[in-house]
């Protein structure tokens, strides 16, 4: 995938230096092998369970004739809530033990372990999905874009580059207040197709991750199955916990600086001191326009 | 009320009482798995051939097992059926035969005859009669000789006797349908409670422990979700004493998959919405094997791991 290609309509040039002669293989050293594979056929509320008891930030989802592994993450899980909540929300409960995870999932992209991770972030971006799949012998392995970033971080290939924060930080930065409720939080989400927002009066972030696990939460789950449209209501503060404090950097931060920190703790933002630019794992694919 | 509310859930439950008793049949089992387990002494009471606790009569052993038989637990044949008096319960009772048309005991074998018109003619009476004395016909097309009776008071020939008893305790004397009787009957397992008692079947396995413990166990309680889903609860266990109730899921192994299934069970069952449960609720994941981790994961849900 060497040359000049197009995604979107934008011409990106390959070749660039961050990404080295590095291949997927360095990459899945960096990867969760420990993540349990579930059946296509488990119903979400059976997923939710495993994300409860592992503490997971995804589930490898496997069955499928062709063989290839879905991911479902918390934003599968959120988007599927929200859909059902805009329309009919006393049935969520039902729904969550209705809905199999065939129909909630993302299917992932396959790599293999000779790929080279340039071509791999590459393939990322033209799919936009920020997962894909190796397969080794019998077994998937699920390598994430923050993996590529965990790796990339720990063999100094940041160090490589000149590039500043503000060149590949996204400009405009979701923020909601702390009196919205869960569902204008899902709606922000899910809508703008984001899995992070910034809490206003708190300052911290909170991802799709967070929200999966308030709602995991033994209160959450007993709210909503009680009583969805209260559980929908609920004050953002409640979140809270579930939110984490962004690393704010200086908008010249050099990138190495800035990825080194954004992969530290959760929730694996960088947001610039003015409070205009943030900076997620999903931005690394920017580095090949930049390139 | 308890009983009744449990009864309702389920074709199985078992008291450590009746463990007991499945395990008293099936070692006193001769070759075809049967147990006569109850006589009749000289005074008409029933008596127990096998242990019964002091507190308990043959009466309500009987009761029991005849529960049991109810419960699908036991298989019962008949035995023996033993007649008591109607006035004081003894089972000493002479028989007597009388005339069934003037009740008179005087009254004698004999051979008869049966004519075309149904009339008996005793086989004194065939040599001295010319014809039937009930028709008037010819004696010649009589048939016979078939056993009957002749009455010596009032010379009635009849094919049947009455039949009294009279009790040699009190007196008492009345026709045999009118006796008091007690039936008998034999004892033997089903093959569910044979393979209750001797399975290697981890749901059998635990059924056993929680009995032995005290435990009234349901088995295979069927009941509906707030989703809707209909589950399956493998056993519902309840001690009434200690007030405690654990609710089984049964698996080959516990590992994240099958916690997965129990929590997701837990969350959708309103406990109030089973019969018969008491006390503390607990919710239990069993197996005969138990994967390493697979505790710590279970306290997330709050549910319990036994190993069978």
């Amino acid at each position: 995938m060497n040359g000049v290609f197009k995604v979107r309509g934008k011409v990106l040039l390959s070749g660039c230096p961050v990404f080295g002669g590095y291949t997927v293989i360095d990459v899945l050293r960096y990867a969760d092998r420990t993540v349990p594979l579930i059946s296509i056929d488990y119903p979400v509320i059976k997923a939710l369970m495993g994300f409860k008891g592992l503490d997971l930030h995804y589930l490898v989802v496997v069955g499928r004739q062709e063989e290839v592994p879905g991911v479902l993450t918390g934003y599968n899980v959120m988007t599927f809530l929200y859909k059902i909540a805009s329309t009919n929300p006393e049935k969520l409960w039902a729904a969550l033990y209705k809905t199999s995870v065939y129909d909630v999932d993302w299917l992932t992209l396959q790599a293999e372990t000779t790929m080279s991770v340039e071509d791999l972030v590459t393939k990322m971006l033209m799919k936009g999905r920020g997962f894909a799949s190796v397969r080794i012998e019998e077994r998937f392995y699920l390598v994430s874009i923050l993996d590529v970033i965990r790796f990339l971080v720990s063999s100094g290939a940041f160090e490589r580059t000149s590039h500043r924060l503000l060149d590949i930080a996204t400009r405009g930065v979701l923020s909601v207040g702390m009196d919205s409720t869960l569902f204008e939080l899902l709606e922000v989400m899910v809508r703008k197709r984001i899995r992070r927002v910034v809490l206003e009066e708190e300052d911290c972030v909170v991802t799709d991750r967070g929200v999966l696990q308030y709602i995991i939460s033994d209160q959450a789950l007993e709210t909503l199955r009680d009583s969805p449209k209260k559980l929908l209501a609920t004050p953002l503060d409640a979140l809270t916990p579930y939110a984490g404090k962004p690393v704010i950097l200086g908008e010249d931060a050099p990138l190495s600086i800035a990825f080194k920190k954004l992969v530290e703790k959760e929730p694996y933002t960088v947001l610039t001191q003015d409070r205009k630019h943030i900076l997620t794992p999903w931005d690394t694919t920017k580095l090949l326009k930049v390139s | 009320m308890m009983q009744w509310g449990l009864m309702k859930l389920c074709s199985l439950n078992l008291t450590a009482e009746e463990l007991a008793l499945l395990n008293k049949i099936r070692n006193a089992a001769g070759e075809n798995g049967l147990v006569k387990v109850f006589d009749v002494n000289a005074e008409g009471a029933i008596v127990a051939l096998i242990e019964v606790g002091e507190d308990s009569s043959a009466e309500e052993l009987m009761e029991k097992l005849d529960m049991l038989v109810d419960k699908r637990l036991l298989r019962s044949e008949f035995d023996a059926k033993i007649l008591t008096c109607r006035g004081c319960g003894g089972r000493k009772l002479m028989p007597k035969t009388a005339c069934p048309l003037c009740g008179s005991e005087d009254i004698v074998k004999s051979a008869v005859y049966v004519h075309r018109c149904g009339a008996l003619i005793p086989e004194v009476g065939v040599g001295r009669l010319v014809s039937c004395p009930k028709c008037g016909g010819d004696l010649g097309s009589a048939e016979g000789p078939e056993h009957g009776f002749v009455c010596n008071a009032c010379g009635a020939t009849s094919k049947w006797l009455r039949v009294l008893v009279e009790c040699l305790s009190c007196g008492w004397s009345d026709v045999v349908e009118n006796a008091g009787q007690i039936v008998l009957r034999r004892y033997g397992l089903t093959e569910e409670s044979l393979s209750i008692l001797v399975s290697a079947d981890p749901v059998k396995k635990l059924v056993r422990r929680l009995v032995s413990k005290g435990y009234t166990v349901l088995c295979g309680v069927r009941i509906r979700g707030i989703s809707g889903a209909e589950y399956t609860l493998d056993l519902i266990a309840v001690n009434t004493t200690d007030l405690v109730s654990k609710i089984y899921i049964v698996f080959e192994k516990v590992g994240l998959a099958e916690l997965m299934d129990i929590a997701v069970k837990k969350l959708d069952i309103d406990k109030n919405s089973i019969n018969g449960v008491v006390g503390n609720i607990r919710w239990v994941a069993a197996a005969p094997a138990i994967e390493p981790g697979a505790e710590k994961v279970a306290k997330t849900f709050s549910v319990d791991v036994e190993l069978i």
